[in-house]
Formats: C-alpha cells, structure tokens, sequence
C-alpha cells in the first residue's frame, strides 16, 4: 500500500497536473454476509439457547478421537523418553490421525460433518497413501490449521477445548491433553483401536509413509456411527454441560418434550418450528421464550434483508426517489396511505402453512426464504410486523429483545414504531426505507466499518437511490439446531431415524426440563 | 494517476471546512470527509448545499452527526440550482481550493468519472480572491435564498487577508452576476480571440447552448467529446442539430472498458494566445453556460495546449434513459434550530405562513409538538417538552410540519453544540459522539483524555450526586447563552447544588456522557460482549468487521486511574464514584477476568481506608457494595467483604438489598462475562449474610465503654486478643481511660505516642490494637470521628 503523500507532496504532484484532472475511483469491496448489521444479535440469543457449539460440529466421534491422539502423543512421548512433547511434534501427530480418520471415512463415504474433504482426496486418496516425513506434508499441515483439520476455528477446534463447548481437551503451552472426565471414552477408543495402534502410523512421534490400504482397515474400527457405551455416556454429560454450557440441557428438554408429544419423527425444520410457536404446552417455558424470541430476531433480519433486496432490485435500474419507493412499497404491501403505522402493526400476518406469523415466527421465516425476496415484499413486510408483534406480545422483554442501539434490537423497535404509531401509512413506509434499511445498511457499511465505503450496495446521488450492487436473497443464519439434535443422537439422548428424530426411551430426563 | 479530493482532506490539520454541493448524501459525507477532517483536528464545518440535496438527504437516515458535529444549509435558487461543488480548507498551511464536478456524494467522489483542479494560495493567487468574491456574492444576492448568509463572511475574510492579487492564469468564475458564456468570452478576447472550441458534458440541454457560444467566440470548429457511459439522465450531443460539431475522445476521459458513468464538465477555448481551461460545475446546457439560471462555479486556467483528443468513428453509444424530476420541483424544506427548549426556524418555501402540525423525530422517538404558527417571514418557534436527551441523542433531528396533504420536513441543527465543538475541539467532538452512541475507541479514548487532563472540570456530575430518582426530578430550563460556553473557569464543585448538572453547556456535556456512562440500555462507548469469538463458525458469520481493540482506550484509562488516585484524599466521595463508573465503562469493553479483578482489588484497596458513603450517594453506596462483593468473591472472603461495606457504606444487610435491586447494566455484564457470574455472586451473598463483623459491633462496644458498662457478648470481636484485657479494664472500672481513636489516628491518643504501621493497619481494619511503644492500653475505633 503506497504511503500517502503529505499536504507538500500533494501541492507538488497538482502543480504537475497542470489542470483538471479525473478523480480516481474510491476503493470499495463489494460483498459482506451481513449488510444490515443485525446478526450479532441473534448469535447472542443462540449462544443463550445452545452455547458452545457451532453448525459444523456435529458428531461425537470426531471428539473422541481428538481426544485419543493427543493422549496417545502424551503417551509415546512418555515412552520415548522424552523430556516433554515437542509443541510441533505433538501438534503434527495429532494431525496425522486425525488424516487417517479423515481418509477413512471419505473413502467409506461417511464424511459428513468432517472438514476438508478436497484436500483428503487429492493428498491422500488419489495418491493411494501419503508421507508424513516430507516438507509438503509439513506445509499441508500448516495450512490445515486454519482449513481441514478437525481442531480448525471452523470445525471441532472451538468447542473440543474447555469453555462453553464440549470441552474435552485442555490447552497448555501449545499442546492439549484430555480432560480427566474425558478419559473414559479415550481409554473405551483405545481400545477399540487395539488392532491398530502399533503400526508406527499410530505409534510412532515420527512417521514415513502410510498407505491408504491402513487408514481403510482403521475405519470400522472408530467409524462415525459406532461410539462404545462409555464414549456415549462421556458426550452426553458434556453435551448436556454445566455451568455457562447448562442451557443446552434446557434446550435439549424442551426438543424431548416436542418429540414426546409427535407420533412420527419430526426433522430439525419441525423442531424448530414447534419449539418457538407461542401455542404449544411448552411455550411458557423460560427456554422455549428465549428460543420464540431468537426466531423472532432470525425473522426480523430476513424480513429487512428481503426487503433491502427489494430496494437494490428496484434501484438497478437507475436512480430512483425515496418517495418512489415509498409509492412502491405502498402498493407491493396493498395498505392505504390513510392507514395508520399502528392499525398496519397489528394486522395479520399469514404464514403458508396457515398459521400467523405471531404465533408461528418460524413459519414466516421459511416462507420468505423460500421466495424470490426481491419480488416479495409484501411477505418480507410481514415479517417484520410479525416480529414486532412478537416481541409486544412478550412485553418487551429487554432481556430477550434488547441489545445494543444500533443492531435494531426488537424491544427498542417496538418502542419507536408505536411512538410513531399514528403515522399514516406512507410516512411509515418512507421511515422503513429510510431508515430500517437504507439507513440501517448505510450506516453498518460505512459508518460502522471505519474504512470508508466498504461493503455499501447502495448509494445517494442525483435523482436519488442507485444500487451498487445487485440484489441476493438473504438466508436465515443457521441456529445450531442440527448439531444440538445430531450430538443429542450420537449422545444416546434422542433416537435418530431416517426421516427425523424420536424421544427415546432408554435415558432419563435430562436436567433442565420444566413442567 | 490522479491525487483523490480526500487525499488533500487527509494530508492536512485542517481547522476549519465548507463544503459546496448541488446533490448530498451525508451518509457518503460522514463516512469518508468527515472522518478524515475529524482526524486532522477539523472543528468547523460545514456544507451549503442546494435545497433539492438537503431534501434527498433528509431520506437517508445513515447520518447521524448533521446539525450536532457539522452544519448543513439549504440555499435555493428560484431560477434554477445552487450547482457549485467546491471545498475550502483552512488550517496551519494555509487555505486549499478543491472544485470540480462531483457532487458531495459517494459517486461525485469517485464512483463517476469527475474532474477536479486544487489551488493554493501560491500557484493560483487571484483564485482565492475570487473565491472571495463568490462568497460574498452569495451572501448578499437577490437571486439567492440563504437564511443563514452570514455564516460565509468568516470565510471570505479569511480569503480576503491573503497577499492582494491581480490577474492570474488560473482564475474562479461564478455565475451569481453574470453567465459563465459571457465571462468566458471575455476571456477568450483577451487571450486574443478564439479559434476554436472542445467541450465535455454530461449534459447539453439541446445544442442550443454550445452552438450559442461557438457563435460568441466566433469559432467554426466545434469538438465535443462522446464517452461510452454518462452519468444519470446524461444524454449525448446533439450533433445533427450543430453542422459545425465533430465527435472527437478526450484521451484522458477514456477509461475504456471501465469507463465509469461521465459526470466531468470540461470547456477548452483554443486562443491565439493560450488555451482557457474550464472545469468545475458548469454543463454545456443553458441554464448553467448561457444564462445565469443556476449559480455555478468554474475554475479557468490558462494552458499552452488543448487536451489530447482523436475523431470518434462510428455510431454514438446507446445510453440509458432515465427519468429525472426538473430541478425546479425540488421538495420544500424547513430549517430549524434547537436552543434550550425552543425550537425555531425558516421554512424554504413561498406560501407556507399559516398554521402546521409539527412533530420532532429525536431520540428515537416520535413528538407531537402540536400546531405551530409560521409568520409571513416563513419563521416559526416552538416550545419543546424535552431536555438535553434531544441536543445529545443518537441520531439526527428532523423536524416535520405537515397540513393536509403537504408535508415539510428538515434537519435540527443544534448552535450549542456546533459552538462546543468550534470552540472546544475534538475534545467536545469525541465526546458528542460518545453520548450520541459512538463505540469507537478514538472517541471514548478522546473523553478518558480530556476526563486525564481536566479533573476538576470534570467532576461536577459526581459532586453530590442523589442518585437516579433525584436526577429525574431535576429540570433544567435554562437556555445557555453561546457566550458562556467557554472551556475555564469551570464551576467549582462547590458551586453545584443540582443533582449533576452543572450551571454551562459544558458541565452539561459531561453530565450527559455520566448519564450515557450509567445509562439503562446500550451504552455509548460501551461495546456488548461479542458472542463467542473464539469459536469462529463457518456458518454462523457476521461480516462485521473485526472490532478493534480498544487498545487506546485501555491506555488512557490506566493514565486517568493514576492520576485521579492521587485526588482520592481531598475528595474519596467524588473520585472513587467517578473512578468506579469510568472504569466499569471501559472495562465492560472487553471483559476480562484478570483485569476486572485487578481494577475491583485496587478500587476496593482505595476505598477501604478513605471512603465513608454519605447516606444520601445512592449510586455511590449501591457501587460500592457491590464493587466490594465482587472482590470478596474473588478473594473468597465474605468475612472481609462484610465488614468492608459496614465500613464503607453502614448497615450491610439492607445495603446489599439495595444494591442487588439496582445493578448497573455495565456492571451486571462484567459479572456475568469476566467474573464467576450472578449466581456465584448470589451465593457468596447468602455467606455475607451469614459473617458477622467487628465493624458493626464496634457501636456496642463504644457505647458500653462510653455508659461505663460491660459490653455485650461480641462474637466477632470478643476473638480478637485485644478483648480480654480491654473486658478487664472495663470492669474493672477504667472505661473511662480506654484511649479512643479517629480514623485518621496514627497514634495512641493517650499518650501521643506514634503507632507502629502494622498497628495503625489493624486498628483500622479490626477496630482494636495494642498501643505496644507506650502506655500499653487497648486503643479502640470509633469510624465516626
């Protein structure tokens, strides 16, 4: 990046010009997942109902052996001798099993849930085995830990050290060990591993060449699908967790309760839907408001985000007023513009599959992504109302709905839009452009990002709104429900089916349930 | 490559700027050159802007600081346009001219294809004078409506006092007196006739301009140049109409395939004797070259040659149609002001005396004010129900009078605080964007600073402070006049007999940042604990960028806690609260266990040997107790923390009801973020309850020594082995000779002999110690003298 010239040095390259000269373009980056600034919120409320663990993590096995190799390197490096395990030598070890595991299981076509799958087949399966003694399999090794390795920052690494998560392994000067509570399950892997661990694949700091022919016969013994009792029992007391973690009981509770109450299994897109209706037995629960109300956040980004994506769409095509786009919103959510903002809040707002977005916040939400948002903007504006009708019907809780000015939290919202509630129709329309999303995304791409005009999709110029960007369709941010239904699976908690899950009946209770 | 306007904006310390536009959008001017003036030390600016700007502005709710940090006027033009996009810039090297043909928005500043000339006082003297002479010109013309004209007479006297001037190659022309065509003729004559003519624009009207002025110059060689992209509602020549023009490419206005939309207006006049340069807001239409419609602005300089330019071949690119309201049907707007509590201003549009309904959009709030009367003279007041919420809220002020189906709307500009920031620098910036909602650490670093180097000035919100039901009763109506809002003297904390708020805009200021500070709800400075960032996950991903850290913030604070440890003595009520409240603010940034405690021990270590709540600090008081639970927690000692809050605060059980019934937002997080959280406090309160502590025995004791009677079992201090014998002295009828000390004691008060420091310590901490260097007596406490 050049160093920028100082005012003298400028004063000099003008003169040089001799005249006017063309202004060079402002940097800008298109992109950015999150053009409203709203998402923080919601993972706050998701780390609330399902703390510590994230969408890419979703098996137990994968812990269990994390857990086993950086026993095992303990272990042969107490049998070498050695003073202490070299940071890189345990770190490369850990890695290498967890290669073999990788390689197992992408050759059996059980990957899921495990990262990296590229990387695997073209370093290790295509070449029928890889050397883990040359300097590529060093330099793969170092890009792995950021991309493909199960400890990465975007698979296992987070929830397998202690904290909210999982929290099997312990971290010290670089390296990891088990936890004590762990140890059980890695001692039940180890031996299942018997058959295996000498070969100096698994038994050895240092190693040469392994074929793929020994990372297939070590498959079955630790596949996916086939954790020992003591493994199982080890996941569920994590996964049910303590302290900061405590929530995912409460959580997994109020999932047995739905299951107990269906006579088919249900898939996470039901559970979810259940879970956050205000209409059930369970909906007065503490956990299933926390749950309503981040379903409730989830349908209010959706709902601006489409409803941005409505704006771009309608600004691409050449500047375009804010009145006209009040016009527009006007007759794409067919209200009078003698109606008032209040009469409009409290209306209707029907979901496909009959319900009221009110009741059913995670209907609506699957509604509006799984429409042409751009075009839809009468169903992103129920959205919206839905969300504030929500949260009005939860008396504003600043507990589940507040949070930091700026994000738009609902209660916050809710508090402005009925101050304004006498506001004909029109007004309120103009103060949603304007300033839910417009201003909103204005505000977060360049106010908020501190680099000037990074991520904006749309500008002010003469003749008023152009879009710099085309419009896309926004995604509900994925709630971490799956992983919490599939560990609660593998953990023995819940009865996996091909078609959804089911209570079962061979473990009691967890904590956390409420009557 | 080009230098970018913001380039020049960035390099210099620039005091004081003033922005002309045509189209605005505040949210591109507060992003981009606000943030670069703020950084340079920028205190003045401001944006003239045509009425049609301010009105598409009003719809961008993304700004926040107009009317507050910077000032924005509306100038309308009844025969056209205020066209002009200049810059101004003054400070320590001197004034800068920037003007060109971007508007101040994101796509006049880069985003079109725009031309721009800067001038210095050395290389374009005569420039600046006539820079001078179109601000005056605007100031005093009819054609012009400016309400608040008068704000450009500092910047022409500026001008006016550079080195005079005669004739320049480079000069400003303005269309305030006279057409652009005419002026430019003139030129061309004294260069010595032209012989021909290139032009560049966006747009042309019909012909009719350009051929107008061909016909003037007496050329029949006419160039316009064709580009591939021009800017909205752009249209090309029309060359069919003109026999006498040629399509031709301005080399350096071909940018190819990455050719931006054409926004640049260039008019090249081939003399005799030189080349007259033209650039700046003037297109090649009528209203803005032919006639003086608009009110533009043009920099023409002398050249010895004419720009590259090739024949254009083939047919003339296909450019999109847009439709584009006329500039003369611009949407009214309103300016208002906002002193004290009234509420003034001008509406910008004929016909508009009668009777409105007007409603305040602040705070995040809609407000009915009621109906307003606006005079013939377009003015209008009103009173407003509300206080200082409105001058430091966080987002702009719009004002809105509606009748029937029209509706007139403008930006509140707030002088006080446009004044603070003028007079105050970017102290009272930092700080109005801190109670406005700024999360930056340049800005809360700025308050800690200003909070480091004013200690005095500063405390008067936490002189005597009653607590939050006594703030809400206070109502202050007073209007500050501008000419008290100097920075020295400050009002002595002596002179504050409001609950904190002090008697100038100033101390209202940092009453406003305390509020902010302890406020309910998201806190200005105050970043909320970011989820879990240390387990990234693919798919739970917020492009927000990566905050910071607030690593100035965190210094200046350490700076400030040094320095204010050293005020404690003279004032432990004051500095502790202030300490106590700034710090959780900072520390609630980043939760941090290791440093939470540290800053609760230290605090705790202060307030221990000097700080005795008034009963009447509520806020001080709930703090407190609460500060010395959290450290008792930390150090497992509800014993200790027992008798630190019957110390400090008084009766414990009922201060720690109080204080559990109101726990700060800040607070409350770092318990929850950097500590064991609530519930572990929650139980370590229950064992608090249960302690007993020689500090809330000692009044028996004192009394009992005081009646001459044998004291009353004392659990707690009857373990302590000074009791015995002092039981012995009692009953054996020596009460009266108990030596009784104050809390500041260092000796034995019988014999004034010096205490040993460990004894001094434990009288203060256990309320007994053995006067060992003298008489040999139980010296006995008493916290109240």
């Amino acid at each position: 990046m050049a160093k920028p010239l100082n005012l003298t040095e400028l004063d000099i390259a003008v003169a040089a010009m001799d005249g006017a000269w063309p202004v060079p373009p402002l940097p800008m980056y298109i992109g950015g997942v999150d053009p409203l600034g709203l998402r923080q919120l919601n993972f706050g409320l998701m780390d609330r109902c399902i703390p510590g663990l994230n969408n890419a993590a979703w098996r137990l096995r994968p812990y269990i052996v994390m857990a086993w190799a950086w026993w095992q390197a303990a272990r042969l490096a107490d049998r070498d001798g050695l003073p202490a395990l070299p940071v890189m030598t345990g770190r490369q070890f850990a890695d290498r099993v967890e290669v073999i595991f990788q390689a197992g299981h992408l050759v059996a076509g059980e990957f899921g849930s495990l990262p990296g799958s590229e990387g695997i087949q073209e370093r290790v399966v295509s070449p029928g085995g890889i050397d883990f003694s040359t300097p590529e399999w060093n330099a793969w090794h170092l890009r792995r830990r950021d991309q493909g390795s199960l400890m990465a920052p975007v698979s296992y690494g987070p929830s397998v050290k202690e904290g909210l998560g999982m929290g099997f392994l312990r971290s010290s000067g670089g390296l990891f060990s088990p936890v004590d509570e762990v140890m059980p399950a890695v001692l039940a892997l180890d031996e299942c591993l018997a058959t295996v661990r000498d070969n100096e694949a698994l038994s050895s700091l240092e190693c040469g060449w392994v074929p793929l022919a020994f990372m297939k016969q070590c498959h079955p013994l630790w596949r996916m699908d086939a954790p020992t009792t003591a493994e199982i029992e080890v996941g569920r007391a994590a996964l049910l967790g303590s302290g900061g973690a405590a929530a995912r009981s409460g959580t997994l509770a109020l999932v047995r309760s739905i299951l107990d109450s269906a006579e088919t299994p249900l898939d996470a897109d039901k559970i979810r839907i259940l879970a956050a209706r205000s209409d059930m037995p369970w909906s007065h629960r503490s956990i299933a408001r926390l749950w309503r109300a981040m379903q409730a956040r989830q349908l209010l980004r959706i709902a601006l985000e489409g409803l941005l994506n409505w704006v771009l769409a309608k600004s691409s095509d050449g500047p375009i007023s804010l009145d006209a786009l009040t016009a527009d919103l006007m007759a794409e959510i067919d209200v009078d513009a003698s109606l008032s903002m209040n009469d409009w809040l409290t209306s209707a707002c029907p979901s496909a599959d009959g319900l009221d977005g009110r009741v059913s916040p995670a209907s609506l939400l699957d509604d509006i992504d799984g429409v042409r948002q751009f075009e839809n903007a009468g169903l992103c504006a129920s959205g919206l109302r839905a969300s504030l009708q929500i949260c009005h019907d939860m008396e504003d809780d600043e507990s589940l709905f507040g949070g930091q000015a700026d994000r738009l939290p609902l209660a916050r919202l809710s508090k402005r839009l009925r101050s304004g509630g006498a506001l004909p129709m029109r007004d309120a329309c103009e103060l949603i452009i304007s300033e839910l999303l417009i201003g909103q995304h204005v505000y977060w791409a360049i106010g908020r990002s501190g680099d000037d005009t990074q991520r904006l999709r749309i500008v002010l110029d003469e003749g008023g709104w152009v879009a710099l960007h085309g419009a896309g369709h926004a995604n509900p941010t994925p709630d971490r429900l799956f992983t919490l239904l599939e560990l609660g699976a593998d953990c023995g908690l819940i009865d996996r089916m091909d078609d959804g899950y089911m209570r079962t009946e061979t473990v009691a209770a967890p904590p956390g349930g409420e009557s | 490559m080009g230098v970018h306007p913001l380039d020049v904006v960035r390099a210099g310390r620039w005091q004081r700027a003033l922005f002309g536009t045509f189209a605005l959008s505040l949210g591109f001017f507060e992003a981009a050159p606000l943030r670069a003036l703020r950084r340079g030390g920028a205190t003045d600016i401001r944006i003239l802007a045509d009425i049609s700007g301010v009105a598409g502005s009003l719809g961008e709710a993304g700004a926040r600081e107009v009317g507050r940090t910077y000032a924005l006027d509306a100038i309308g033009v009844p025969t056209g346009c205020f066209h002009p996009k200049f810059v101004l810039l003054d400070g320590e090297n001197g004034p800068r001219v920037l003007v060109g043909s971007g508007n101040l928005t994101f796509g006049g500043w880069g985003r079109n294809l725009e031309l721009c000339e800067a001038l210095t006082p050395e290389a374009a003297p005569a420039a600046f004078g006539d820079m001078a002479d179109f601000l005056e010109s605007l100031a005093t013309s009819p054609r012009v409506d400016f309400p608040r004209s008068e704000v450009v007479g500092s910047w022409a006297a500026t001008l006016r006092r550079l080195p005079a001037t005669g004739e320049g190659d480079v000069r400003l022309l303005h269309s305030l007196d006279r057409s652009i065509a005419e002026q430019l003729v003139e030129m061309a004559a004294a260069a010595g006739g032209a012989t021909g003519l290139l032009v560049a624009s966006p747009y042309f009207g019909s012909a009719n301009a350009v051929r107008s002025l061909a016909d003037r110059l007496g050329v029949d060689r006419v160039q316009i140049h064709v580009s591939t992209a021009l800017a909205l509602a752009g249209r090309h020549y029309d060359f069919q109409a003109d026999p006498r023009s040629e399509p031709v490419v301005i080399e350096y206005l071909d940018e190819g395939r990455a050719q931006r939309p054409m926004h640049a207006k260039l008019i090249e006049i081939i003399c005799h004797d030189a080349v007259l340069m033209v650039s700046g807001s003037v297109n090649a239409s009528g209203p803005a070259l032919s006639t003086p419609n608009n009110v533009e602005l043009a920099v023409v300089r002398r050249r010895a040659a004419t720009s590259a330019a090739r024949p254009f071949i083939g047919s003339l690119p296909s450019i999109p149609v847009h439709a584009q309201d006329s500039v003369s049907s611009a949407p009214p707007v309103l300016m208002a002001t906002m002193v004290g509590r009234t509420l003034s201003g001008i509406v910008m549009a004929s016909g508009s005396a009668g009777t409105w309904s007007a409603r305040l959009d602040a705070t995040g709030e809609f407000r009915d004010l009621g109906d307003v009367e606006v005079g013939t003279a377009r003015r209008f007041e009103v009173a407003v129900a509300a206080g200082d919420e409105i001058s430091f809220g966080s987002r702009r002020a719009i004002l809105v009078l509606s009748r029937g189906e029209q509706r007139i709307a403008g930006f509140v500009t707030f002088p006080d605080l446009l004044e603070l920031n003028r007079r105050w620098g970017t102290s009272a910036g930092a700080m109005l964007r801190v109670v406005g909602g700024s999360t930056e650490d340049e800005d809360m670093a700025g308050v800690l600073e200003y909070f480091a180097r004013h200690p005095d000035e500063t405390a008067a919100p936490w002189t005597g402070s009653r607590g939050a039901r006594n703030e809400v009763e206070f109502v202050d109506n007073r209007v500050v006049p501008l000419g008290d809002l100097e920075i020295r003297p400050r009002s002595s904390a002596a002179d504050i007999t409001t609950s904190g708020w002090g008697v100038s805009s100033i101390d209202r200021l940092v009453a406003a940042i305390r509020r902010s500070i302890i406020g309910a709800g998201s806190v200005p400075g105050v970043a909320p604990p970011s989820g879990r960032d240390d387990h990234c996950d693919s798919n739970n991903k917020s492009d927000d960028p990566p905050p910071p850290p607030p690593a100035r913030t965190d210094r200046v604070f350490e700076q400030l806690c040094e320095a204010y440890a050293g005020r404690v003595p003279s004032d432990p009520q004051t500095e502790l609260h202030r300490l106590a409240e700034l710090g959780l603010c900072v520390l609630a940034r980043r939760p941090d266990a290791e440093r939470f405690a540290s800053f609760v021990s230290w605090w705790c270590g202060m307030a221990a040997p000097q700080l005795r709540c008034d009963h009447d600090r509520v806020d001080l008081r709930r703090l407190a107790t609460l500060l010395v639970l959290v450290h008792g927690m930390n150090v497992g000692s509800p014993a200790g923390a027992r008798r630190r809050i019957a110390s400090v605060v008084g009766g414990v059980n009922e201060a720690i009801k109080d204080a559990r019934s109101a726990i700060p937002q800040r607070l409350m997080l770092l318990i929850e973020e950097a500590s064991a959280g609530i519930e572990a406090l929650d139980e370590f309160t229950v064992r608090v309850y249960a302690e007993r502590s020689s500090v809330e025995e000692m009044p028996s004791l004192l009394a009992a020594i005081r009646a001459e009677t044998d004291p009353p079992p004392l659990t707690v201090l009857d373990s302590e082995p000074e009791m015995a014998q002092l039981r012995r002295r009692i009953a054996g009828g020596f009460a009266s000779r108990v030596p009784i000390a104050g809390l500041a004691a260092n000796s034995c008060p019988r014999c004034n002999i010096g205490l040993a420091q460990a004894e001094v310590e434990r009288l203060r901490s256990v309320g007994l110690v053995v006067a060992k260097n003298c008489c040999g007596s139980v010296v006995v406490l008493d916290r109240s003298r």
